[in-house]
């Protein structure tokens, strides 16, 4: 087990244990804080990991690209209300570079794209919904789940991303925080959200395997490793095995 | 796609870019902890001369306009699902799955005090993003010592956003001269036709990240020492002053929640707001420490330059 997935279940049973804590103690602004705290801590982990792991210039200037492509791609789509192309981006990426990477793009696509078209108490929740998209699509490929499975995938969170993004008008504005005023706060977003998740299918069934194949190419060509023989010291390239990262 | 910050070299964008950040940060802050809807006018008020003097009008007006729009919905939600509240206006039939809705006035006045509060939320964030230099907050958070990889890979996306631009740019105009029609069809058709455009522009942006990546090894990348700016920002003893003005902000906010003024219960009955001596007085230093920042803004370019 990797260490981001040693953090992650860690955070989740962190995530859980608060959440009991504070339905039986809870008040208004518990829940608030409470949630803030996971959402800035999971977060935290995240970019820890990004931070202080072996990362190269390489993979710094990928991240950047995509999330300047997964950002600008909002803009031809402009017109058609709630589809958004780098959900897909995001998936493909955590999909093939995997959980920091994917955690990575989503998270700075929310901040890049901000900037541009405003900041806002929302951008911290998009950063979450969309950096969390790129953690759990790192999973699909280890479950072996392929085209049908990662469209399914894209619908779900075309949901789930509205739902977690929603959180903010129901933390901050809304009052009780009961199970009742979250169905409506999640349900009143509801067309919005199938129009994503609609996007989300289109996107994976179109372009998912192709957009894959791009980014496995890309990963094939530049991410290689060097395996010496430890018998013999390496007089020439012809004494080195060069093997892609993936095999 | 264009840059929401303008340079427009007015008394507010001259302000240091760690003095914003704080009174941004106080003023969310504030938002959180204040209930009190008068408090709350007041805080919303005082970020208008940030608007005035950093003639943001017109921008600033579209951020409220959103606004408005997010408390219709707030109140919406808060009027339909939140039945508390003792003075019932409206009482519906029986209605299946949602049963009776009361609409109460508790429920409205939540709704109004919750609107004034995300009114100085985002006219704070307004303030943030079009007066402050997205390459300046980005030096100023690496010069906090806040994490350097994360930092710089904001910083490459953005640089890399007109380059992007000028790439969809041509594979639109390349597709269109050839007679395709992106904007003709249905809602599924629409997205298919666009959708193509992505493929290549993935393609050409990766050919991009590894020149970025040679360009970014053979400027010393990676090497142990400090990094350096090729603009640096300068700190002069006034921007010393304006920070501690945004300073002082937080520290109203902390006795505030200490002594528990700004606090107000809208359920179960709205009662009214005790206007006291020290009511006045903390609304009286909240107006002056907000919005200070702002009105002496004008004479930091006559102070630097003595």
């Amino acid at each position: 087990m990797k260490k981001i997935h040693i953090f992650a279940l860690l955070a989740s049973i962190i995530t859980i244990i608060v959440f009991i804590i504070i339905s039986k103690n809870g008040s208004y602004d518990t829940w608030s804080i409470g949630t803030l705290l996971i959402i800035v801590t999971t977060m935290g982990i995240m970019f820890f990991q990004f931070e202080k792991g072996k990362i190269t210039s390489k993979e710094i200037s990928l991240i950047a690209i995509l999330s300047g492509v997964s950002a600008i791609s909002r803009v031809p789509f402009a017109a058609i209300p709630s589809v958004q192309p780098c959900t897909y981006i995001i998936i493909c990426t955590g999909y093939v570079f995997g959980p920091v990477a994917g955690f990575m793009v989503g998270a700075t696509t929310a901040l890049v794209s901000n900037i541009f078209l405003g900041h806002g108490p929302w951008t911290i929740f998009q950063m979450f919904a969309w950096g969390i998209v790129g953690v759990t699509a790192s999973i699909l490929p280890k479950l072996k789940i392929k085209s049908a499975g990662v469209i399914i995938f894209g619908i779900a969170w075309g949901y789930l991303f509205g739902w977690i993004t929603n959180l903010w008008i129901w933390l901050a504005y809304v009052y009780p925080h009961t199970f009742s005023t979250l169905l409506v706060t999640m349900g009143a977003s509801l067309g919005f959200d199938t129009l994503h998740a609609l996007g989300n299918a289109i996107f994976l069934a179109v372009l998912g395997e192709k957009t894959i194949t791009i980014f496995q190419r890309y990963k094939n060509r530049f991410h290689i490793k060097y395996r010496f023989k430890i018998e013999k010291e390496p007089s020439s390239m012809s004494d080195c095995t060069i093997e892609p990262s993936n095999s | 796609m264009k840059l929401a910050y303008q340079d427009k070299k007015t008394p507010v964008h001259r302000l240091h870019p760690v003095c914003k950040i704080i009174w941004v940060l106080a003023v969310i802050a504030g938002s959180i902890l204040i209930n009190d809807p008068i408090l709350l006018v007041l805080l919303f008020i005082s970020t208008i001369p940030f608007v005035i003097i950093g003639k943001i009008v017109k921008e600033w007006g579209s951020f409220v306009k959103l606004t408005l729009w997010l408390s219709i919905f707030i109140a919406i939600i808060n009027m339909l699902a939140s039945q508390h509240g003792s003075h019932i206006l409206y009482s519906s039939p029986m209605l299946p799955i949602l049963g009776t809705i009361n609409i109460t006035l508790e429920s409205i006045i939540f709704s109004i005090g919750m609107s004034i509060r995300l009114l100085a939320t985002i006219s704070a964030f307004a303030i943030l993003t079009l007066t402050i230099n997205p390459d300046d907050l980005l030096q100023t958070i690496l010069l906090l010592k806040i994490p350097y990889r994360t930092v710089l890979t904001t910083s490459i996306a953005i640089r890399f956003i007109p380059c992007l631009f000028t790439d969809l740019d041509t594979l639109q105009s390349s597709l269109q001269t050839r007679g395709y029609q992106m904007a003709e069809g249905g809602f599924l058709t629409r997205i298919k036709r666009r959708a193509i455009i992505i493929p290549s522009l993935l393609s050409n942006s990766l050919e991009r990240s590894i020149q970025s990546a040679e360009a970014m090894e053979s400027r010393g990348f990676g090497s142990k020492g400090g990094k350096t700016f090729y603009n640096v920002i300068q700190t002069t003893r006034t921007d010393y002053f304006f920070i501690a003005l945004s300073l002082s902000l937080f520290a109203l906010f902390a006795i505030m929640w200490i002594l528990r003024i700004g606090t107000y219960e809208y359920y179960p009955n709205i009662t009214p707001i005790a206007i006291t001596i020290s009511y006045v007085s903390v609304a009286l230093f909240l107006v002056l420490s907000a919005a200070s920042p702002a009105i002496f803004s004008p004479l930091k370019k006559v102070i630097d330059l003595d």
